[in-house]
């Protein structure tokens, strides 16, 4: 776990990291291939394809295909990145997932774009239980980023790692939370942002920024909370959660996604197995395919924002008296 | 027998080769107490001939860059892959006896390098064609000259990915690679003509793009002049359908619905040994 301050940077927005990390790594990177699925400019992988045209291959609306394909190159010795929306790169293709990358521990990295309510198209295209179905395959490795500091180093980390990773990734205008000279990006590390001895609130990728929006408001309340940062979902930082839980009684985790399966549940298993018996509350879509929408108003009508977090806690130490 | 180069035996010496796997598939069937037994029989000639004449391979080395590549697909096809791996050198034979058996690693169904060349996990139909496809785009990209064989089954022609697969091979113009099929006419639920019936399967891959020669896969003479003729030219992706007859060689396994999967007790396994080898001492 990294130092709690000095990490995050000034507010503020960076357009497209994953397009200009990607062309990074395939500089750095000659055994990096890029395969799309008709999505190239949806999910930023146009840079690569104008950079590197030989080491870049559509494979069509056939995911399936695009799959086993990456394991073909990646048993070769070629480290395949595959790339279209998080829900087709994950409910569709499954099976070729589990039986081919997860089972025989391939080398091949999988980029969900626009995870959960981010996308607006609606529950065809928003990737809510994507983290789910990652975590349950075994020798899978799960990643869901909340900044561009996080997409730039993890984007070189993931292909430095040595099995099959699953990766969320933001495009367009992704948010510039950690500052990128201080923070270090680790596969299975845990990022304290703040300490405090009310409540520890645990977010993954975007809810993050709605976290550190709650902060200003809990400190109006009076409230003093420890703010901790999954970055990676599987394996899991067991013992930063663990040293987090022993701050307060109540813990609250923020994901975007369904809270079966996902962030809330990776805590809930970790609470229960070591006996920490702290409260949880889990925020994150509970049992049901979400609207279409914007993200702001999905946050709202699925209560996910900033006031939601606070209200959430209030009502949770509320309980506890 | 260890060997570093090409075996590109004679066809002759290719019809003794498969018989002689098919009295040992028929010997581990009747000794581990059943396998696809039927399946092995139809596939064999096709897989004989491609691994004793066309396959570079090094069993001392099997990490060797310059080898073909063998990919199974229908992956209860393995003990035919075993037994032909085994008499290759790639392990002991005595590794076929504990075929299925609990902890064995002669799996029921083939999984990637649970036995050393064992290229690929072949359990779930329809998915290997897309895996030949991204490794013939690796040998492509890194200007390699070793050629991606994969081999499938008829039923699994029903699997949508095949066709993704059939597609993006084409596209990408991967002329080293190499497909075969062998169309035995049967699927779990019996004949693919009442299944699912995917005629014609050789036009069909003809309008993805494909070289397709369609042979009788049980006649070796067929088969070694067809992929003679793929493995010289190759200008795009090409496919041998073998027409293959369920149980080849053995009277009462022959098409018969009732031998999806084989159980052979000793006057079984006496009868088929005796047709096989035309002396009806052998099974005495």
């Amino acid at each position: 776990m990294q130092e709690c301050k000095y990490i995050l940077a000034k507010s503020g927005q960076d357009f497209a990291p994953y397009k200009r990390a990607l062309v990074m790594l395939g500089e750095s990177n000659k055994r990096v291939i890029v395969l799309g699925a008709d999505l190239s400019n949806s999910t930023e992988i146009d840079g690569f394809r104008d950079r590197f045209p030989d080491r870049f291959f559509n494979i069509g609306v056939a995911e399936q295909n695009e799959m086993n394909i990456a394991v073909g190159l990646a048993i070769e010795g070629e480290i395949p990145f595959v790339h279209s929306f998080g829900v087709f790169v994950t409910r569709r293709v499954y099976e070729q997932v589990c039986v081919q990358v997860a089972m025989q521990n391939i080398n091949v990295k999988i980029v969900g774009s626009i995870p959960g309510l981010t996308s607006r198209l609606g529950p065809t295209h928003q990737a809510i239980d994507d983290l789910a179905l990652m975590r349950t395959l075994p020798n899978m490795t799960v990643i869901d980023p909340a900044d561009a500091t996080e997409i730039l180093q993890a984007v070189p980390a993931i292909a430095e790692h040595s099995g099959p990773v699953y990766i969320r990734m933001m495009r367009r205008e992704v948010p510039l939370i950690f500052d990128p000279e201080k923070y270090h990006f680790q596969i299975g590390k845990a990022a304290c942002i703040q300490e405090g001895q009310d409540v520890t609130i645990i977010a993954c990728g975007v809810m993050l920024q709605n976290a550190l929006a709650s902060l200003p408001l809990l400190e109006q309340n009076n409230i003093n909370p420890t703010l901790l940062h999954i970055s990676t979902i599987k394996p899991i930082d067991t013992t930063a959660i663990i040293e987090a839980a022993s701050k307060s009684r109540l813990i609250i985790t923020i994901e975007n996604h369904l809270i079966t399966n996902g962030l809330g549940s990776s805590i809930a298993e970790i609470i229960a197995e070591n006996g920490l018996g702290n409260t949880l509350i889990r925020m994150g879509l509970r049992d049901e395919f979400a609207a279409p929408g914007t993200q702001e108003y999905l946050f709202e009508r699925y209560q996910l924002n900033s006031r939601h977090i606070v209200e959430k806690i209030l009502e949770g130490l509320k309980n506890k008296k | 027998m260890p060997f570093d180069c090409i075996l590109a035996p004679s066809t002759e010496e290719l019809k003794d080769r498969a018989q002689l796997n098919r009295k040992t598939l028929i010997d581990i069937t009747y000794q581990t107490g059943g396998s696809y037994l039927a399946q092995a029989l139809s596939v064999i000639d096709l897989m004989t001939a491609v691994f004793y004449r066309y396959l570079k391979l090094n069993p001392s080395q099997l990490d060797w860059d310059g080898r073909d590549r063998f990919l199974l697909s229908p992956g209860h096809y393995a003990l035919p892959l075993y037994v032909i791996l085994a008499n290759l050198g790639y392990f002991d034979s005595s590794v076929l006896y504990t075929f299925k058996e609990n902890g064995s690693p002669a799996e029921l169904i083939s999984h990637r390098h649970t036995l050393p060349g064992v290229e690929i996990s072949g359990g779930s139909l329809g998915q290997v064609l897309s895996i030949g496809v991204g490794m013939a785009l690796h040998a492509k990209l890194r200007a390699k000259a070793h050629k991606i064989f994969v081999m499938m089954s008829d039923g699994e022609q029903d699997e949508g990915q095949i066709w993704e697969a059939a597609s993006s091979a084409s596209h990408f113009g991967l002329n080293n690679l190499i497909a075969l099929i062998d169309k035995n006419g049967f699927q779990v639920d019996g004949p693919t003509q009442g299944v699912m019936n995917m005629e014609p399967l050789a036009e069909k891959y003809r309008a993805f793009g494909w070289d397709v020669a369609e042979v009788n896969g049980n006649e070796m003479d067929e088969i070694v002049k067809a992929l003679d003729e793929f493995v010289s030219k190759g200008t795009k992706p090409c496919l041998l359908i073998g027409n293959t007859i369920r149980g080849k060689g053995i009277s009462f396994l022959e098409n018969n619905i009732d031998f999806h999967y084989t159980r052979l007790d000793k006057s079984l396994k006496d009868k088929a040994n005796c047709e096989l080898t035309g002396d009806w001492d052998a099974g005495m």
